[in-house]
């Protein structure tokens, strides 16, 4: 009895063993790939902004594709340079911060939105309020997104130095962990005005928004690869994100990941050139991400 | 039946149970639902407050993304809310979530606002509905409504078990008994009621047959011309038939139903004498129970007249009683004038006969007197005694028209009839009579218009008119008024019966009618019999009626007389009319001529010695040479002996062995043309006279007047 159970048992075991190997290596035969995602939103609006297009890559390159949102603008700064992500989807300060940390990696494609990969920020208030301007802003609670973010922190941190206006003059000053909480905080009338990309706030415009200044245009988010992929599955990467608006799905999973997103194309690094100099300016004026 | 009476029992149990058990129910889900109200309110509440709570940290934070995911989130694990709103201390909803609210669903709204110290964060409202509570409530309705059911059927089946093993088990049972029982009842009603049906179906057919006889006898009563009628014991009509009130003149059958019949129609006797009910013979059928049959007895009608009635009664027994008769009559008062009518004509038939037999020998006789005695007087020249043989022919004369009127009366006379005109005829006649009668009666004919043909002697109607209007003289002796009148008339079937004449047809009718004295019905029923008379002894014969009445019988005719005392005397002649375009009477009067005379050869063959002798004697007076024969062969015999002489043969036509018409047939084989004439006294056969008549042949009436038969052989031989 008691060989005839192991002979069972052993049997089964084996069976049970091929039935997953075969299966896995079916579907995915190489590693899966990373995707980071920068906290620029809630965790849940990214996750589902960004599942599409993860779906997309992973059957384009037969691997799987998760998803990795970084719990800061730094961490995931870091995990790109240190290449503990695959892909990264960087905001323009970003990518400046990590390239001259971390040197270039592979740029894959660049947001097009309205015909053109650049995009602004917005300083706002209150469509109520009496702040028309951006040096009334002296003496008013003050909210930014991300301490590392574009247009929720440096640019408009840029435009307010050009106005003359120091954090230190404002009545008060917090970095929300989004600009979408910049948006109802403004509106919840926890802060007089708010910096957010020009996206955002036009989402939020119509609750009871307005547009006090906008910023410069700045080259638009930015895909990079992991120094350590092999050139042909950048390639690959490259060649999936700038066709995609010209896939049967590529316009459904590119308005998901941002309304106006018409395309994603070859980028330069020479576009992020005048970033470049925002960030020295600030630099040099004692502000740091 | 009564199964369905106890299942209707348990089933109202079962309703009372269901009903009670729901009430119950109810009770218990509305405690029940307002403890899960309260419940869920005060989890709802604490939810809330976790709400809040969770949402603290993230509101230090400004992190309404988080509150938003937070709410959206909280929304849509919870199905009953139907609004969650997060709202800033400014009014602005900072969060919502709503989903339609399900109709029906009673809600409930909650509110918490968080706050930092004193400062007011936010706050959470909530719109929920009671979807869990009604839920539950609703399942558990479910529960207590199957639950109930359930109960009850159960417990109503195991009480119906129960109470059916000990209550209805042992009803059911007596209950089937009975059933069984009725049904056994049934089943002998239903068997009795076949009978019964039978028995009303026999008893209709035999109603129905009953009614049929009764209809049959009613339909016999009512149909049959005999009179019946039933009487009880003590002698009152229990019915009658319509023959029977009709033949007693009543109107309706209450005319006699009840009434004591013997007291109404049979009181009284045939000749008049009371019929004293004790003596009835219809009554006495009932105590006797004799039934008799009687044919001398009268009914008297409702008007009081009488019929003469035949009738037979039969007892009515019922069982061993008798309880009345039954009686059956006829009337026969025409029978009784039929049979006396009868009686009568017999009666003058015999009479007839009588008179005829006798005449026949006298005729015989007085024949061969007046013949010897015109012989003998013309032997005696003009002698002085020849007065006396003149006296001795009258009288034989006188006997000879005597023995002719007996002879007309038994209707054994030769008659030649002719077509006559009765109007010429009574005309000529009347010129005759108006010489007859007295001058103190006045005489009149009344014809009728146009020619009434009749097949008649014309000789003897005048002899019949001329009697009848002697009859009249004689019976208006202060004088009066004789009238003939002629008339056409038609006697139909009704007349004939009332009358009792024989046939209906046209009819010539002639009424001869005085104003004379009349007579009664004792002279009248008697006025045609041979020498009945009224007048005095040597005054009439008492022939002339006689005659009267044979002459017309012999006519095929009627007479008939109507007569009442003091007022006068109706005859009435009837005699067949003949239909002819015209009649030729050729009659022409004998001119009395001389004797003829002749010196042929005659062959006399006559029976009787003297009669034959007194042929011979005559025709050899008068030239002629005669040959006798004393018979028919006799006669045969001498023609063959002098066939050559023999011209005519005078042939009695009654003889012994060969009578005269064989003997003319034997003769006339030998000689075809020759010449006959022939002779009878006795016209006992008419027919043959007739034939003779019809064959162109010559007869002559015996007894003959000489010179009738002189005339007569003359007239044959030159022919």
């Amino acid at each position: 009895m008691h060989f005839r159970f192991c002979s069972w048992g052993k049997n089964l075991t084996i069976l049970a063993l091929c039935f997953f190997l075969f299966r896995s290596v079916g579907v995915h035969a190489e590693p899966l790939l990373k995707l980071g995602i920068h906290p620029y939103l809630s965790s849940t609006e990214i996750d589902r902004r960004f599942t599409p297009l993860a779906g997309y890559l992973g059957r384009e390159l037969k691997r799987h594709v998760i998803i990795e949102i970084a719990s800061s603008y730094a961490v995931h700064i870091r995990n790109i340079g240190t290449d503990s992500v695959d892909i990264a989807l960087l905001g323009p300060a970003s990518y400046v911060l990590m390239t001259s940390e971390y040197g270039r990696r592979p740029l894959l494609a660049v947001f097009e939105s309205n015909g053109t990969k650049t995009f602004r920020g917005a300083i706002i208030a209150k469509k109520d309020s009496s702040i028309i301007s951006l040096s009334q802003l002296k003496g008013k609670r003050f909210a930014f997104g991300d301490k590392a973010s574009t247009m929720g922190h440096l640019v408009p941190r840029y435009m307010l130095l050009k106005k003359g206006v120091d954090v230190s003059d404002l009545a008060g000053h917090a970095f929300l962990s989004n600009q979408e909480n910049a948006c109802l905080a403004v509106l919840a009338g926890d802060f007089d005005a708010a910096a957010v990309k020009e996206e955002v706030f036009s989402e939020y415009e119509q609750k009871g928004l307005k547009a006090i200044a906008l910023s410069p245009e700045v080259q638009d988010h930015v895909f990079v690869a992991s120094a350590k992929l092999p050139q042909e599955t950048v390639r690959s990467l490259r060649k999936a994100l700038i066709g995609l608006n010209n896939r049967p799905e590529g316009k459904q999973i590119l308005s998901t990941i941002q309304k106006n997103l018409g395309a994603l194309v070859p980028a330069k690094d020479s576009e992020y050139d005048n970033l470049r100099e925002i960030l020295q300016v600030l630099k040099k004026a004692g502000i740091e991400p | 039946m009564r199964r369905l009476r106890y299942q209707g029992a348990l089933l109202s149990f079962i309703a009372v149970l269901i009903v009670f058990f729901l009430v119950g129910g109810i009770v218990i889900i509305a405690e029940q639902r307002n403890a899960l109200t309260s419940m869920v309110l005060s989890h709802e509440e604490r939810d809330l407050e976790l709400m809040a709570d969770a949402s603290y940290e993230a509101l230090l934070k400004h992190d309404y993304v988080t509150i938003t995911s937070f709410v959206s989130r909280w929304g849509e694990k919870h199905q009953s809310y139907t609004l969650i709103r997060a709202i800033a201390p400014n009014g602005f909803v900072v969060a919502e979530f709503a989903r339609p609210a399900t109709s029906g669903i009673p809600l409930y709204s909650l509110k918490k606002t968080v706050h930092q110290g004193d400062q007011e964060l936010l706050s959470f409202e909530i719109t929920g509905d009671h979807r869990k509570v009604m839920e539950v409530v609703g399942m558990l309705r479910n529960r207590l409504i199957f639950g109930s059911i359930l109960f009850s059927l159960l417990l109503g089946a195991a009480l119906w078990y129960a109470m059916k093993r000990m209550a209805l088990l042992p009803m059911e049972q007596e209950i089937e008994q009975r059933k069984r029982a009725e049904e056994e009842l049934e089943r002998r009603v239903a068997e009795r009621t076949v009978e019964l049906k039978q028995e009303l179906v026999e008893r209709r057919r035999i109603e129905q047959e009953l009614l049929d006889r009764e209809g049959h006898i009613r339909l016999l009563l009512n149909s049959t011309a005999e009179a019946i009628y039933g009487v009880n014991a003590r002698g009152a009509c229990t019915f009658c038939n319509p023959a029977c009130i009709k033949m007693l003149g009543y109107e309706t059958e209450q005319d006699l139903i009840g009434k004591n019949l013997h007291e109404m129609i049979h009181h009284t006797r045939t000749d008049g004498t009371c019929y004293p009910e004790a003596e009835c013979r219809i009554n006495n059928v009932p105590k006797n129970g004799q039934g008799c049959h009687v044919n001398d007895e009268v009914f008297w009608r409702a008007d009081d007249t009488s019929l003469n009635v035949e009738y037979w009664s039969h007892p009515i027994v019922r069982g061993q009683e008798v309880i009345g008769a039954v009686i059956t009559f006829i009337d026969i008062t025409e029978r009784r004038k039929l049979e006396a009518q009868l009686l009568h004509a017999q009666k003058m038939e015999a009479v007839g006969t009588l008179a005829g037999g006798i005449a026949h020998d006298f005729n015989n006789i007085l024949t061969a007197i007046i013949g010897y005695g015109t012989i003998l007087r013309m032997k005696m020249g003009d002698v002085p005694f020849a007065v006396n043989a003149d006296h001795l022919l009258e009288a034989a004369q006188r006997a000879a028209q005597l023995t002719k009127s007996l002879l007309a009366f038994s209707r054994k006379q030769e008659i030649v009839t002719r077509l006559v005109d009765l109007n010429e005829l009574v005309s000529r006649t009347g010129k005759l009579i108006i010489r007859l009668i007295r001058q103190d009666i006045v005489f009149e004919t009344v014809l009728t218009g146009g020619e009434l043909g009749v097949m008649a002697d014309s000789a003897h109607i005048e002899q019949v008119l001329m009697n009848l209007a002697t009859n009249a003289g004689d019976a208006m002796p202060d004088g009066g008024r004789l009238s003939i009148r002629t008339e056409r008339i038609a006697l139909n079937a009704a007349y004939i019966k009332m009358h009792q004449y024989a046939k209906p047809g046209e009819y010539a009718l002639i009424t001869v009618s005085d104003t004379g004295m009349g007579m009664d019905e004792n002279i009248r029923s008697k006025i045609f019999e041979p020498f009945f008379t009224t007048k005095e002894v040597g005054k009439g014969t008492g022939l002339g009626l006689s005659m009267a009445y044979g002459v017309v019988k012999q006519h095929k005719g009627y007479i008939n007389v109507y007569s009442e005392i003091g007022k006068g005397t109706v005859f009435k002649i009837y005699l067949p009319l003949v239909k002819s375009a015209s009649i030729r009477e050729v009659e022409q009067a004998e001119a009395e001529n001389p004797i003829p005379r002749g010196s042929e050869t005659v062959l006399v063959a006559e029976d009787d010695r003297s009669l034959r002798r007194l042929a011979k004697t005559l025709l050899e007076e008068h030239g002629y040479r005669v040959i006798e024969a004393e018979d028919g062969e006799d006669a045969v015999r001498k023609f063959k002996e002098n066939q050559e002489q023999v011209r005519l043969l005078l042939l009695d036509i009654i003889m012994p062995r060969l009578d005269g018409r064989k003997a003319y047939e034997e003769i006339k084989k030998l000689q075809p043309n020759i010449k006959v004439l022939f002779a009878s006294g006795y016209t006992e056969d008419l027919l043959s006279i007739k034939d003779i008549l019809d064959q162109g042949l010559h007869f002559i009436q015996k007894p003959m007047r000489p010179r009738d038969l002189l005339v007569k052989v003359r007239t044959v031989l030159d022919r």
